[in-house]
C-alpha cells in the first residue's frame, strides 16, 4: 500500500514535471487573453490559458457590439498584426455600418453588432484548435516570483504551474463587487465569483492597487417591446469586414432600433436619485466618463430633453435586447419604472436588471511599452485589469503583452508601438505615461496624427510588424506592399495625363459637376478638387484600366486628397520622434536636479519614462522641464564621454 | 408601478432542466408563470456528462410530447451521437443520445425565452414569504415578486460546496455563485433538508498538437462511435479497475471531451494521474477536473407524493433539489411540477408522483 502510495507520488510530480511547465501562462479568457494566448502559441510557445470559468471565454459582459469610433482603428491595427478580434467579430456580426461615412477618411470607423453567444463559441472553438495552446479552468491566486522574475502560477485548487512569463487579464474579476441599489455583492460578473486572492498577492509582491467601477444597461424582453413606435437602425446594404485578410462573405443585416428619454423619464430619475449607487455612496469609485449612466447624465445635463437609447439584439437566438444609452445600477424596480417611461418600451419587461461593478486594477504607470511590469521582470499585464474600458482596448493589450512576452522569450526585439504609427502605440503610452482618473477608452481625439493612422492603412502600417514578429504571412504581407505600389504607380500615373481644355474634356468635367478647364492641367490635379472622385475620374477619362482594386483606388485617392494635411502630420510626427530618441537612463535620479520644479521630480520618479518624448507628456512636467531635462541629459552625456 | 411585472401565478426559482420543463409546462396549463434564473447565460446547462436515455426513457418523452413539451424535440436537434450498443463496449450507454451542450442550451433558452405565457428573469432568490393570497418571492436586488405558487428547482445549487483533492468551494457550479441565503431562510420556515453528494468527470481536450494518424483516428473514432478507447493498454487498464471509461464530445464546436465513468473528486495531480493511467495522456490534456458537488436536498418526510412540500401548499420541490439523479428524472419532475403547479392554482386535483416513477421505472430496467 505504501509501495503504491509512493509510485503514485512520484508519478503525480512526473506528470506536475510533464505537464506542469509551459513558457507563457495567461490569466483570464477575456478578450485582452484570448489575444495574448493566440500570439503566445501562434509564435510557436507552450502556452496555457487558466480561467475561472470555460463556459465564458470572451464573453461580452455590456455591449453587443465590436468597433465604433477610435476603436474600429485599434480592431484593425490588431487584424493587421495578425490578431484575432476582426476574423471572430466578422463571422458573428448581426449587422455592420460605417460610422462618419460623410466625413474624412480619418474619422470613418466601422461599427459592428455581434452575436455575443456565437463570438463566444467561435473563439473557444479558435483556442482549442490552436497548436501549443492548452485551455484550463482554474482560479489562480498566487504569482510565483523569485529573484524579480515571474515563474509561474498556483491556482486555488492545489496546483503549481511554472513558467518563463505571466500575463494577467484578469479584467473586472480582481475583488470584484456587484451593486444594484443599496445592494451590493462580491461578484466578477453577475452569478459569477469574483477572484480574491490574486489581488492580495499582487499587493504583496508591491504593486500599487486602486479601484474602479463601470456599469451596464438592463435587458429587456423582445417580446414587448413597441418596435413600430422606434427608429429602425440599420446596417450597411454590402459586404463589409473588418479583417484585411479573410473576407466572410455571410452578409447579415438584423436592424437595431432607436427610442429616446423623455421629461418623465428625467423626473422619474430625479425623484428616485437618492437610491442611485453615486448619489447613496454605494460606489465612490470613479467610473468611465465617456459612458455615463442614465442618472449621471439626468443630473450632468438637466438642460436636455431627451437622450436616445438604442434597442440592440444581444443575438439571433435570444429575446434579450440590449438598452445602449439606459445604463443604471438604481434598484431593480426603479429601473423597471425607468425603461417604461421611455416611448415604445412603455410595457418592456427587465430580464436582466443593469447593475455596476466595481474591481481593483494595477495602476498602469508601473509596466513598461511592452505592458511587461517594471518591478517584476516575466509579468505583463493586459485589459481593464490596468484600468481600460472596452473590448478592443483590451485585445490590443493583450496582443501586445502576448507578443512581447513570446519576443523577451526568443531574445527578440521587442514590439513598442509608438504615438506616430498606431492607435495601439497612442493608447500604450497614454496608459503608462498619464495619470488614470477613469477607466481609459480609446477616442480618435487622443491621436495626434489620425490623417496618418487610418483604418483603411492599417494593413499598409503594421502587416510589416505583423511578418516581423511571424504572425503575418509573407504572401499576406507581399499582397500588401503591391497595394502600397500600386496606390503610388497609380498617383504618378495620374501626373502623367495631361488634359487639355478641350470641349469634350469640359464637357465630361461638367457632368461631374466641377469647373471647367482653361489651361491644361493633370488628372492628378482634378483629383485634388473636393468634389472629383477617382473612380469616377477613371471612368470619364478612360485611363489606368490594369488598376481596378477599390481599396487601392481609394488609397490613391486619399493620398492625393489629403496630401498636404498628411504632409504636415508626418512632420510634426519626425519632430516627435526627436524628443522619443533622447533615451532617458534607467535608474536616472531626478531629485538632485534642482532646475527642475518639485512637482517634475515627483512625478518624473514615479511614472519614469523611458524617453524624453515620454516624459513630455506627462502631466505636472512643463515644456522648460523638458529643456532642462534634455540640457541635463546632453551633459551628462558630454561628461560621460569624458570620463569614458 | 407596473404590477403585472411583480405578480404571477407561478414563479419557478432556477433555470436547470427541471426548471425550464417546469416552466414552460405549469406556462401551457395557462397560468402567467416567472422563470427566475441566477445567471441567464447557465440556464438549461448539463452539468454532469452529456447523455440523454432517450430510448430507455421512451414513455416518458412520448409523455412530454403528448402535454406538447418541446424539450423532447430540442434534445432530438441537437443529438451528436446516436449511441448503438452495436459491440459489447457500448452496453452501458445503450439506448443513450449525446447532446450538444452549448447548441442545446442556446435552444433551450430560446424556447424559454419565447414561451407565451411565459417570462424570465435574471436574479437570485433569496427568500420565500407566505402572504395572505399566496406568498412572494424575494431576490437579492430586493425586488419582490408575488406568486400563487412556487416551484422550487434550485438543482444543485442550494447550500453548495464544490470539493475536488483539498480545495472547496461555495459554488453552485464551478466559477458560479451557491445559494445559501435561501437554503437558510427556508430551514427558518420550516423545511428540512437532507446533503447529497454527486461526482462530475474531468473534461479533457485531446491535443491538436497531435498530427500522427493516433489523433485523426481518435478523433473519428468520436466522431462516428463515441468512445474513443483505441489504445489497447487503456481499454485494459480500464477492464482491471472493472470500470469502462468514454470520452464522450461536449459539442460540434469544441475539442472539449467528457470523461464518462471518471466521475472523482481526487486532487487535480491526481486525477492526472490516474487519466495517464489509463490512457496514453501524452496526446490531451485536462481542461476541468472533476469535483463532487454536495448540495442540499428536501427532506424525503417533507416530500409529498404530488411533489408538493408538506404543510406549505402551493410549494413543489423539483429536480435535483428533490433528489433526482438524472436528467430524465429532473425533466419528468419538473413536468409533474408545472401540472401540479397549475392544478393546483386551478383548484384541481394534483397527480402523483407514483403515475411518473412508472415511467421512470421501465427506464430503469
Amino acid at each position: 500500500m505504501t509501495n503504491r502510495n509512493v509510485s503514485r507520488e512520484t508519478k503525480a510530480s512526473r506528470v506536475m514535471e510533464n505537464k506542469g511547465t509551459f513558457d507563457i501562462i495567461i490569466i483570464g479568457g477575456g478578450h485582452a487573453g484570448c489575444e495574448s494566448a493566440l500570439a503566445s502559441a501562434r509564435m510557436g510557445l507552450h502556452t496555457l490559458l487558466i480561467t475561472m470559468n470555460l463556459d465564458k471565454i470572451a464573453l461580452m459582459p455590456c455591449n453587443p457590439a465590436i468597433g465604433g469610433l477610435g476603436k474600429s482603428q485599434l480592431v484593425k491595427e490588431l487584424d493587421a498584426m495578425g490578431g484575432q478580434m476582426a476574423k471572430t467579430a466578422d463571422r458573428t456580426l448581426l449587422q455592420i455600418k460605417i460610422l462618419n461615412s460623410s466625413k474624412g477618411p480619418a474619422v470613418q470607423a466601422l461599427r459592428a453588432q455581434i452575436d455575443k453567444k456565437e463570438y463566444e463559441i467561435e473563439m473557444k472553438k479558435v483556442l482549442e484548435k490552436t497548436e501549443g495552446l492548452q485551455i484550463m479552468q482554474g482560479i489562480a491566486k498566487k504569482i510565483i516570483v523569485k529573484g524579480k522574475k515571474a515563474t509561474g502560477v498556483i491556482i486555488e485548487s492545489g496546483p503549481a504551474f511554472m513558467s518563463r512569463a505571466v500575463i494577467i487579464t484578469a479584467g473586472t474579476f480582481l475583488k470584484g463587487r456587484i451593486i444594484i441599489g443599496r445592494k451590493d455583492y462580491r461578484a466578477g460578473r453577475m452569478g459569477e465569483y469574483p477572484s480574491m486572492l490574486l489581488s492580495e498577492n499582487l499587493k504583496e509582491i508591491g504593486f500599487e492597487i486602486n479601484r474602479f467601477q463601470t456599469a451596464t444597461p438592463p435587458r429587456i424582453d423582445k417580446r414587448t417591446i413597441d418596435f413600430s413606435r422606434t427608429r429602425i437602425q440599420e446596417g450597411e446594404d454590402k459586404e463589409l469586414n473588418f479583417s484585411f485578410w479573410n473576407n466572410y462573405d455571410s452578409h447579415k443585416n438584423i436592424p437595431c432600433h432607436l427610442t429616446y428619454t423623455n421629461k418623465r423619464t428625467h423626473e422619474v430619475i430625479s425623484e428616485n436619485i437618492g437610491h442611485s449607487p453615486i448619489r447613496s455612496g454605494m460606489v465612490d469609485t470613479q467610473g468611465p466618463r465617456h459612458c455615463p449612466s442614465i442618472d449621471r447624465k439626468v443630473i450632468n445635463f438637466p438642460e436636455k430633453a431627451r437622450h436616445p437609447i438604442f434597442i440592440e439584439p444581444e443575438g439571433e437566438n435570444t429575446n434579450e435586447m440590449y438598452l445602449q444609452g439606459l445604463t443604471t445600477s438604481m434598484p431593480a424596480a426603479i429601473q423597471q419604472k425607468i425603461v417604461n417611461t421611455v416611448e415604445a418600451l412603455e410595457n418592456a419587461r427587465v430580464i436582466r436588471p443593469g447593475y455596476a461593478v466595481e474591481y481593483d486594477y494595477v495602476l498602469p504607470s508601473q509596466l513598461n511599452y511592452t505592458l511587461e511590469s517594471k518591478g517584476v521582470k516575466g509579468l505583463y499585464f493586459a485589459g481593464q485589469v490596468i484600468g481600460t474600458s472596452g473590448y478592443e482596448e483590451a485585445a490590443v493589450q493583450g496582443f501586445v503583452a502576448g507578443v512581447n512576452a513570446a519576443l523577451k522569450i526568443y531574445k527578440r526585439r521587442p514590439l513598442i508601438l509608438t504615438r506616430d504609427n498606431s492607435y495601439i502605440g497612442v493608447l500604450v503610452d497614454d496608459l503608462i505615461t498619464k495619470e488614470l482618473t477613469e477607466p481609459y477608452r480609446m477616442y480618435t481625439s487622443r491621436v495626434e496624427y489620425r490623417l496618418i493612422l487610418r483604418s483603411d492603412n492599417a494593413d499598409i502600417r503594421l502587416s510589416g510588424t505583423g511578418k516581423r514578429i511571424g504572425l503575418v504571412k509573407e504572401e499576406d504581407s507581399k499582397k500588401v506592399q503591391k497595394k502600397d505600389s500600386d496606390a503610388e504607380e497609380i498617383i504618378s500615373e495620374l501626373r502623367k495625363i495631361r488634359l487639355l481644355p478641350t470641349e469634350d474634356t469640359n464637357k465630361k468635367l461638367k457632368a461631374m459637376d466641377t469647373a471647367t478647364l482653361e489651361s491644361p492641367t493633370d488628372l492628378y490635379d482634378l483629383l485634388k478638387r473636393p468634389e472629383t472622385s477617382i473612380i469616377k475620374l477613371l471612368e470619364m477619362f478612360e485611363c489606368c484600366s490594369t488598376f481596378r482594386d477599390k481599396e487601392v483606388l481609394r488609397q490613391a485617392e486619399i493620398r492625393v486628397k489629403y496630401k498636404g494635411y498628411i504632409n504636415r502630420q508626418i512632420a510634426e510626427a519626425k519632430k516627435l520622434s526627436s524628443l522619443e530618441k533622447h533615451i532617458i537612463p534607467d535608474r536616472f535620479d531626478y531629485y538632485p536636479i534642482k532646475s527642475l520644479t518639485y512637482e517634475a521630480r515627483e512625478k518624473l520618479s514615479k511614472i519614469r519614462p523611458c524617453t524624453v518624448g515620454q516624459a513630455s507628456r506627462i502631466a505636472g512636467v512643463s515644456p522648460s522641464d523638458i529643456s532642462v531635462l534634455l540640457m541635463v541629459l546632453k551633459h551628462r552625456l558630454v561628461v560621460g564621454e569624458k570620463n569614458g | 408601478m407596473n404590477n403585472k411585472f411583480y405578480d404571477y401565478d407561478a414563479v419557478v426559482l432556477g433555470g436547470g432542466l427541471s426548471g425550464c420543463e417546469a416552466a414552460t409546462t405549469a406556462a401551457r396549463g395557462g397560468i402567467r408563470t416567472l422563470l427566475i434564473s441566477i445567471n441567464m447565460d447557465s440556464v438549461a446547462v448539463m452539468q454532469f456528462g452529456n447523455l440523454i436515455w432517450l430510448d430507455r426513457f421512451k414513455d416518458l418523452f412520448r409523455v412530454l410530447e403528448n402535454i406538447e413539451s418541446k424539450t423532447p424535440r430540442i434534445i432530438r436537434d441537437n443529438t451528436l451521437i446516436k449511441v448503438k450498443a452495436k459491440r459489447n463496449n457500448f452496453e452501458r450507454l445503450k439506448g443513450s443520445v449525446v447532446i450538444d451542450k452549448k447548441r442545446f442550451v442556446m435552444d433551450m433558452k430560446r424556447m424559454i425565452e419565447s414561451h407565451t405565457n411565459l417570462e424570465t428573469r435574471q436574479g437570485l432568490a433569496v427568500n420565500i414569504l407566505k402572504k395572505k393570497t399566496g406568498y412572494e418571492v424575494e431576490t437579492s436586488d430586493l425586488q419582490k415578486f408575488k406568486a400563487r405558487s412556487i416551484i422550487v428547482c434550485a438543482g444543485t445549487y442550494l447550500d453548495a460546496k464544490i470539493n475536488w483533492g483539498e480545495n472547496i468551494l461555495k459554488a453552485g457550479k464551478p466559477g458560479e455563485i451557491c445559494s445559501s441565503r435561501l437554503y437558510h431562510n427556508l430551514k427558518k420556515i420550516g423545511m428540512k433538508f437532507e446533503k447529497k453528494s454527486l461526482f462530475s468527470a474531468p473534461k479533457i481536450i485531446i491535443s491538436s498538437t497531435v498530427k500522427d494518424s493516433k489523433r485523426s483516428e481518435i478523433i473519428k473514432y468520436c466522431k462516428s462511435e463515441l468512445c474513443s478507447i483505441s489504445s489497447k493498454s487503456w481499454a485494459n487498464k480500464a477492464n482491471n479497475t472493472g470500470r469502462r471509461i468514454f470520452l464522450v464530445p461536449e459539442g460540434k464546436e469544441t475539442e472539449e471531451m467528457y470523461v464518462l465513468g471518471f466521475e472523482n473528486n481526487l486532487s487535480e495531480e491526481e486525477q492526472l494521474t490516474s487519466l495517464m493511467e489509463i490512457m496514453d495522456f501524452k496526446d490531451s490534456y485536462m481542461t476541468r477536473p472533476g469535483y463532487e458537488i454536495e448540495y442540499a436536498c428536501l427532506a424525503p418526510s417533507l416530500q409529498g407524493n404530488d411533489l408538493q412540500v408538506k404543510g406549505f401548499a402551493g410549494i413543489f420541490f423539483a429536480g435535483r433539489v428533490s433528489g433526482s439523479m438524472k436528467y430524465e428524472e429532473s425533466l419528468a419532475y419538473g413536468a409533474l411540477a408545472g401540472i401540479n403547479a397549475r392544478n393546483f392554482i386551478k383548484r384541481e386535483k394534483t397527480l402523483k408522483l407514483s403515475e411518473i416513477r412508472n415511467l421512470l421505472g421501465n427506464g430503469r430496467n
